[in-house]
């Protein structure tokens, strides 16, 4: 189905705004599950089959989750679905601006859309593989080009509306941006579901992987909607919990992202790759509070089609024009952010750490023009955007006083290390979605996340099941301490607040690990981290309520938040050049010769071990040099 | 509103293990330009009160997470602006899990 630009605009605001949840599975009490779960704490009942289980359990329910639970149950498995929150309102898919990108030919060919026939699945490949500074895992990439027109086609049958002709992103050399919205695109996956009668768990967060003699052999966590610990069963786990975005105050992201499939993941025992590839917006809103982190600013000043507005440091100087006479402040994201975070650390930048925008060169008609410009299909002509009003920031940037903006958390580029099939090494254990590397490298063009969640989701659904055709139920061990005490344990103290050391986090992370790094200060974080990790056991709850007790989440989250920003200093403190997103001040150049390589993490004994590894090689071997 | 000013944030609170009935709780909180009722909420429970619930999730108006009743009118708690003395209530009175948070559907009889 196709849709116009001015509908695509209006689908933001369509989704009804009655109370209603999205209607999803039927049902059985509460308190029949509750019973059960209580026998099992009290050590009645263990074993198979008095068990919770489902032949795959995925841990996230957006899109790499959504899809890959659908091709479980397509593959004769059973899955399940958990979400910290709910499904389709909750996780970054639904938030995407959205468009996913399918080489201009299939587009043409296989989607019927508008594009350029010259263009080919192999040219995507390449533009996809140089913008990630050749760090692709190129069998990764393959299926990433390969398999997307037909998992695109089958939702567009389904009745996904999508824009008829194609957009054209930074990084490709010919048009290739489906364009959509992020909850059209999640419609369609519910949807989806919803025919394969995939059960969700709502409001559930898993806390860690058990394992048994080397395999993985379920989930443990907490149940919001009681306040009990749960124990889950499965043949295999797919984790498709998205980035950690929340590692800083400010990002695109939505609230719950803070790593915590990366925390669980590294406790078992997987390896991670590039995890120092953290994509970050530029030009997003740092002020007012309501707008914090939103990418409003980036359409304006950096996207497709903006105004000419100029990015000015605290004195004055058009700092990308300096920078970049020729694109001046239209470059890719990657440069964009660095460009903009390097005047704050030498000390140019503004009141609350970012730089200032300009507008007020314009004549003020132009300004008024900019809402009807052809990319910001969302933003009225009243300057409004998903509900939030611009008017009154931009009469005053007209008027001339300076926005301020900064860049704010995107993307992770890297994560968990897995093949092609969403396979993680460790049996039973596969991954999908942006909490994996590998597939974008070192930087993603604008339209590559949906494209990679459906195909990764998809490829690791079909893998998973197909192991759990042979695999069976394991029963968890006797002795579960160690999985009670981290979910009990903050809510049985008295101590620290978690809200004020995620603060704490998320400012050295801010400060010191954000878009410009150097070794100086990953090893302050590093340190930092040491001194985090001696107060988080110390971290009670002042609230002791145990239905939906955010505090308690916000302690869970913390130990994640702590895991994460240990694993991704260490990662960045290895990689001693600049590449794609990651930007060393004390190396600002790229070290072709020795660092187009993977830079790998693993757990030896709970230690963060490193390495670098050669890149996975199909077809483009990496130049040696610039 | 370019100033900042204290106003009143009244709250419906439930607890359906330890309440027989719900009730209200009011709180005072700095409001400024652009500052949300998602804004306050977060505020509240990260200041005054952690044992407040509620569910959020993009706070960008996209995810429709955050519904709720402020001054008797379901809207997004994070685009809806924070201006004067308000109400928060559920969306749906009779689906409290907790304060407002609503309960969400259980799973299906054969897990």
């Amino acid at each position: 189905m196709l849709m116009d630009m001015d509908e695509r605009g209006r689908s933001y605001e369509k989704r009804d705004m009655i109370a209603d949840d999205i209607q999803y599975n039927v049902v059985k009490q509460y308190a029949v599950i509750q019973s059960l779960f209580l026998s099992r704490i009290m050590g009645e009942n263990k074993g198979v089959e008095n068990m919770l289980k489902a032949d795959i359990v995925i841990i996230g329910s957006e899109g790499a989750g959504a899809r890959a639970a659908v091709e479980v149950a397509r593959h004769g498995m059973k899955p399940l679905l958990l979400t910290k929150g709910k499904i389709g309102r909750s996780g970054a898919t639904v938030t995407a601006m959205a468009d996913f990108e399918v080489d201009s030919k299939s587009a043409v060919e296989v989607l019927g859309l508008k594009g350029d026939i010259r263009d080919s699945k192999e040219k995507f490949f390449e533009d996809t593989l140089i913008s990630g500074g050749y760090l692709s895992n190129q069998k990764m990439l393959e299926r990433h080009v390969n398999d997307i027109p037909e998992i695109a086609k089958e939702m567009m049958d389904k009745g996904m509306k999508v824009a008829q002709e194609l957009d054209h992103a930074a990084g490709q050399t010919y048009p290739r941006s489906v364009m959509t919205t992020g909850p059209e695109f999640m419609r369609i996956l519910i949807k989806m579901c919803k025919e394969e009668n995939v059960a969700v768990y709502e409001h559930f967060m898993a806390t860690d992987l058990v394992k048994k003699d080397g395999r993985v052999i379920g989930v443990v966590g907490l149940d919001l909607s009681t306040g009990e610990f749960v124990e889950i069963g499965a043949k295999a786990i797919i984790m498709a919990t998205g980035g950690g975005m929340q590692m800083y105050p400010y990002s695109t992201a939505p609230d719950e992202l803070t790593g915590d499939g990366h925390a669980m993941a590294f406790r078992a025992g997987v390896s991670f790759i590039d995890l120092e590839m953290i994509q970050f917006m530029g030009c997003t809103m740092m002020t007012p509070p309501a707008v914090e982190g939103q990418g409003f600013g980036y359409g304006l000043c950096a996207d497709i089609n903006p105004l000419d507005c100029w990015l000015l440091n605290k004195f004055g100087t058009r700092f990308m024009a300096d920078k970049d006479p020729i694109h001046k402040e239209h470059v890719t994201r990657d440069k964009l952010a660095v460009g903009m975070m390097t005047e704050v650390f030498e000390g140019r930048g503004s009141e609350h750490g970012g730089i200032y925008v300009s507008v007020s060169h314009l004549p003020k008609q132009i300004v008024d023009n900019y809402p009807q410009s052809k990319n910001v299909p969302y933003l009225s002509k009243d300057w409004e955007m998903f509900g939030f009003s611009y008017k009154q920031i931009m009469e005053e940037a007209k008027a001339g006083k300076a926005l301020e903006m900064g860049v704010a958390s995107h993307f992770f580029c890297g994560g968990i290390k897995v093949d092609e099939n969403g396979y993680s090494g460790i049996p039973g254990f596969y991954a999908a979605g942006e909490v994996t590397g590998g597939t974008e490298g070192g930087n993603r063009i604008s339209g590559n996340a949906l494209t990679q969640i459906l195909v990764q989701g998809k490829a690791a659904g079909a893998a998973a099941a197909d192991f759990a055709k042979t695999a069976g139920f394991e029963e968890f061990p006797k002795d579960m301490a160690e999985y009670t005490e981290r979910v009990n344990g903050p809510l049985s103290r008295e101590g620290l607040s978690s809200f004020e050391i995620r603060k704490a986090l998320q400012k050295v992370c801010w400060e010191k690990l954000c878009v410009v790094r150097t070794e100086e200060s990953l090893k302050y974080v590093l340190e930092q981290v040491a001194e985090f990790k001696k107060q988080l056991p110390l971290v009670g709850c002042k609230a002791k309520n145990k239905i939906y007790n955010r505090e308690w989440v916000d302690a869970l989250q913390l130990e994640s938040l702590i895991t994460l920003t240990e694993l991704v200093a260490t990662s960045a403190l290895q990689r001693k050049e600049s590449r794609c997103v990651h930007y060393r001040h004390d190396f600002p150049d790229t070290n072709y010769k020795e660092f187009t390589m993977n830079n790998i993490l693993e757990n030896k004994s709970g230690r963060i071990a490193t390495h670098f590894e050669p890149v996975v090689v199909t077809s483009i071997v990496p130049p040696k040099e610039a | 509103m370019d100033d900042k000013k204290l106003v009143k944030v009244k709250i419906l609170r439930f607890d359906p293990t330890v309440d027989k009935e719900p009730y209200y709780d009011t709180f005072e909180v700095e409001t400024q330009t652009s500052y949300s009722v998602y804004n306050a909420l977060e505020y509240i429970t990260e200041n005054l009160d952690p044992t407040l619930a509620y569910y959020a999730s993009c706070r960008i108006g996209a995810c429709m997470g955050c519904l709720a009743r402020v001054n008797g009118k379901v809207v997004r708690t994070c685009t809806t602006m924070l201006t004067d003395d308000i109400v928060v209530e559920p969306a749906k009175a009779d689906n409290i899990l907790k304060d407002l948070v609503m309960k969400c559907k259980p799973l299906p009889e054969d897990f």
